[in-house]
């Protein structure tokens, strides 16, 4: 009895010390948050104190509360120096959603040294830590992150998506056995993961045997599951094996408009001709542009001869929209064939037709249709006047200026007379320099479309207009200045920054800089110094950029420093800033460094400062480049990859052209003309 | 099926670089004590030789020229890619820079070379090969 009553009394004794003990870190963590909020210290000035602790204090980051957290940006601003709090944080904090904070800032530093802290806390207690662990492992992809990952994908009471989101992660690594296990979740019997393995599986693709990867692939694309389907059509016109047109011919026919077109997209590229009856099939019964205009495309490219006898009947169908549709076609293909049919649809009673033939013999650039089109500079319809006098303007090589300025810049219309202008500029036109001026300085045109027309012009109006402009704040014309360098632009520049810094904007000092970096003395630099310390990292790269172009060899030092410091996630605006850097003498003394970190281990660093010799020198830099197109390292492609799409420059994409057609190793040379491609 | 096609694909690589990025490589780790002794034993160049070949850097010194060209493509949607893919396959072209008109007609160009390894008359030569017939015309 007394057992029984000492049983009984001790059950609800243990449920209500387990139930206290289940809030205590809650309860905990208020009372903490109130006994500080007491204090005389605000929110403002704990996080203050916290981010003030934090590069020399690692366990600063133990006890904090939501309210003394500092914010992101500000803990990211210490760069590396905040690894070892931000580890300890997620170690020892006990309100989770402060774990996942730190977790996920770790893995936005993309500092290696907290590997370890990441893969212990794989065993956190709550799934949404395990989630921003397991994305941080994504950004730091590792080897040794591989055997981790994959007893936490094991566990059958894991989270769905944060075992989803290993799979993501899998493909980051750049690990044999991560694609091991990749292809085993694809090929796994009601995968709802299916399509993330594919899309891993497709990142460490370069790991791959060619024959493996058409084997997937056709896997993929006769799965019956949508996503990755549509994911294995995109694949395929990448690989362009011909093994693959057996699974993609039926898919011409699927349901899904973006499967089919994909299908057909990929069929073109592949260039297979067991393909071209498919598509032939097809063309009678499409219903869509897109559509219409991919079957061209693939069938320009396996056998034009059999398409321009179905083009014909569809150019000469009944219905307008589709004549329409078939004209734009014959000029995107550009092939001569078409003309006669074009030159025909001339005559068709619909203006829409008519407008979309006019500009598609405008892109096919033969002379000969000059006598067709001239009818239709006098057409009463305004827009095929003006498709017309285009037209006309492409066929003769732009000699057809006159036409232009005088049918069309005069119009009353403002999207007519801009491009007319546009049209003008482009061959440095002085009669459409008001214009022109004006529209810039209106922000009605940008620098990419005007920038070039009005340095070469130069005149004493335009810089004049510049200069007034830039003194009241228009930011857009520093580059322009920078490179004009008119008398009297260093002290307004100089005047700029100054109210700049009074006003703490951003732009009016990014601009001033950006100016007085070119144009900037002695005296300027003198100036700057001291106003580049304590600020934060991405401000006062702007600061020293200035002064490294000024000559100033010691903030060469603290440039270099700030790159290594920097987090991952900030890199590509630091290579931005440092690409501005224009003069020889700076470019030369940071070189040999630069050169040296871009054979780091860290990646992000080395692929940053890669960018940066990119930005100076395409010609020698975009050989780092192609070393990282062909490198074992998803991470380092990756980096590459994007850091190449951020360049747009043309000179760059004759250079990429060039590596293409030189370029030997097959999957490299895959990754290559996809870029080359997307580049036009 | 499937695991072991699964390879470690240095994508010929010169052994200098399988080397360098050796100590990343997850997979088996024989193949570096491989290639170094490939080196070793004095077969490096052979190997060399044999892997896929990629663009790479012209030393400083070697001598450059400049053509200027008006020319017709063959036309195509894509017909100025198609052009540079084809010429660059000769190396003596450094770069190929376009005017920034569109369309295959009336381009022009400078192609930029290295006379050493290709003459003036037999980058002509290839250039007319590629361009529509009698379209090249020499701007001075």
């Amino acid at each position: 009895m007394t057992h029984r009553a000492s049983s009984f009394l001790r059950r609800p004794l243990v449920t209500l010390l387990l139930g206290t003990a289940g809030l205590l870190p809650a309860a905990l963590t208020t009372w903490h948050a109130a006994s500080a909020q007491e204090g005389a210290e605000s929110a403002w000035q704990a996080r203050q104190r916290v981010l003030r602790q934090l590069p020399s204090d690692e366990s600063v980051l133990i006890n904090v509360t939501q309210r003394e957290m500092p914010a992101s940006p500000d803990i990211l601003n210490l760069g590396r120096r905040s690894t070892r709090a931000l580890q300890r944080c997620l170690a020892d904090n006990v309100d989770a959603a402060l774990r996942a904070t730190c977790a996920s800032l770790l893995g936005s530093v993309g500092d290696k040294a907290a590997l370890p802290t990441l893969h212990t806390a794989l065993e956190d207690w709550d799934a949404g830590v395990r989630h921003a662990v397991i994305a941080a492992l994504g950004r730091i992809p590792h080897v040794s992150s591989f055997e981790p990952l994959l007893r936490l994908f094991q566990r059958a009471d894991e989270e769905p998506a944060n075992r989803e989101l290993v799979l993501d992660t899998f493909g980051r690594l750049g690990h044999v056995k991560a694609v091991q296990a990749l292809r085993a979740e694809l090929r796994r019997k009601d995968s709802s993961f299916a399509w993330t393995a594919w899309q891993a599986l497709w990142r460490s693709r370069h790991l791959m045997a060619a024959s493996t990867l058409e084997q997937d692939l056709a896997f993929a694309l006769a799965s019956g599951n949508d996503a990755l389907v549509l994911a294995a059509t995109e694949a395929a016109a990448e690989v362009r094996s011909t093994a693959l047109s057996r699974q993609l011919i039926p898919l011409v026919e699927h349901p899904n408009v973006e499967i089919r077109n994909k299908a057909v997209y990929a069929l073109g590229k592949i260039g297979d001709p067991t393909a071209t009856r498919a598509l032939l099939a097809r063309l009678p019964q499409v219903r869509e542009a897109r559509m219409l205009n991919n079957i061209a495309f693939a069938l320009e490219r396996l056998d034009p001869k059999a398409f321009y006898p179905a083009a014909k009947q569809l150019i000469e169908h009944k219905q307008a929209v589709i004549r329409l549709n078939a004209a734009y076609v014959l000029g995107d293909v550009r092939r001569p064939e078409g003309r006669p049919w074009l030159e025909a649809a001339l005559a068709d009673p619909n203006d829409f037709v008519k407008t979309s033939a006019v500009v598609a013999l405008g892109k096919l650039g033969a002379p000969e249709s000059e006598r067709a089109l001239l009818p239709f500079v006098d057409s009463p319809n305004p827009t095929l006047r003006e498709q017309a006098i285009y037209s006309l303007h492409e066929l003769s090589g732009g000699k057809r200026g006159d036409l232009v300025y005088d049918r069309l810049f005069p119009s009353r219309d403002e999207e007519t007379r801009r491009r007319a202008a546009l049209t003008l500029a482009k061959q440095q036109d002085p009669r459409v320099r008001d214009y022109v001026l004006w529209c810039f300085l209106f922000n009605q045109c940008s620098s990419e479309q005007v920038g070039g027309y009005l340095l070469k012009d130069g005149s004493p109006e335009v810089v004049d207009a510049l200069l007034t402009s830039f003194a009241r704040g228009l930011g857009t014309t520093a580059p322009l200045l920078a490179t004009l360098r008119p008398p009297g632009l260093r002290p307004v520049a100089q005047g700029l920054l100054e109210l700049g810094l009074q006003r703490q904007d951003a732009f009016e000092i990014r601009d001033a800089l950006a100016v007085l970096g070119a144009v900037g003395d002695r005296d300027t630099a003198a100036r700057l110094a001291p106003k580049a310390a304590q600020r934060q990292l991405l401000d006062r790269l702007r600061f020293n950029v200035a002064l490294s172009r000024l000559g100033d060899t010691a903030a060469d030092a603290r440039l270099l420093q700030d790159l290594e410091l920097a987090p991952d996630d900030w890199l590509p605006q630091v290579v931005e800033r440092l690409a501005l850097i224009a003069e020889p003498a700076a470019r030369q003394r940071l070189r040999g460094e630069l050169e040296r970190r871009t054979k780091s281990d860290n990646l992000a660093l080395a692929m940053a400062a890669a960018a940066i010799l990119l930005r100076w020198d395409p010609d020698a830099g975009v050989h780092r480049f192609l070393a990282a197109l062909g490198a074992p390292s998803v991470q380092e492609r990756d980096l590459a990859t994007r850091y190449l799409a951020r360049d747009r420059r043309v000179e760059l994409t004759w250079l990429l052209r060039r590596a293409l057609a030189r370029e030997g190793r097959p999957s490299t040379r895959d990754r290559l003309r996809s870029i080359v491609e997307q580049r036009g | 099926m499937g695991a072991r096609h699964v390879f470690w694909a240095s994508e010929g690589m010169p052994a200098a670089r399988v080397a360098s990025y050796a100590h990343k490589m997850p997979g088996p780790r024989l193949l570096l004590p491989l290639a170094l002794l490939v080196v070793a034993s004095g077969c490096g160049a052979a190997t060399h030789a044999a892997l896929p070949d990629y663009d790479r850097p012209i030393p400083s010194s070697e001598p450059q020229a400049a053509l200027r060209l008006e020319l017709s493509l063959p036309p195509g949607s894509d017909c100025e890619r198609r052009f540079d893919l084809a010429l660059y396959r000769e190396r003596a072209v450094r770069l190929t820079a376009w005017d920034d008109r569109e369309g295959c007609r009336q381009r022009r160009i400078t192609l930029h070379y290295l006379p050493r390894r290709l003459g003036r008359p037999a980058l002509l030569e290839k250039v007319r090969e590629l361009a529509e017939p009698g379209s090249v015309k020499e701007l001075p």
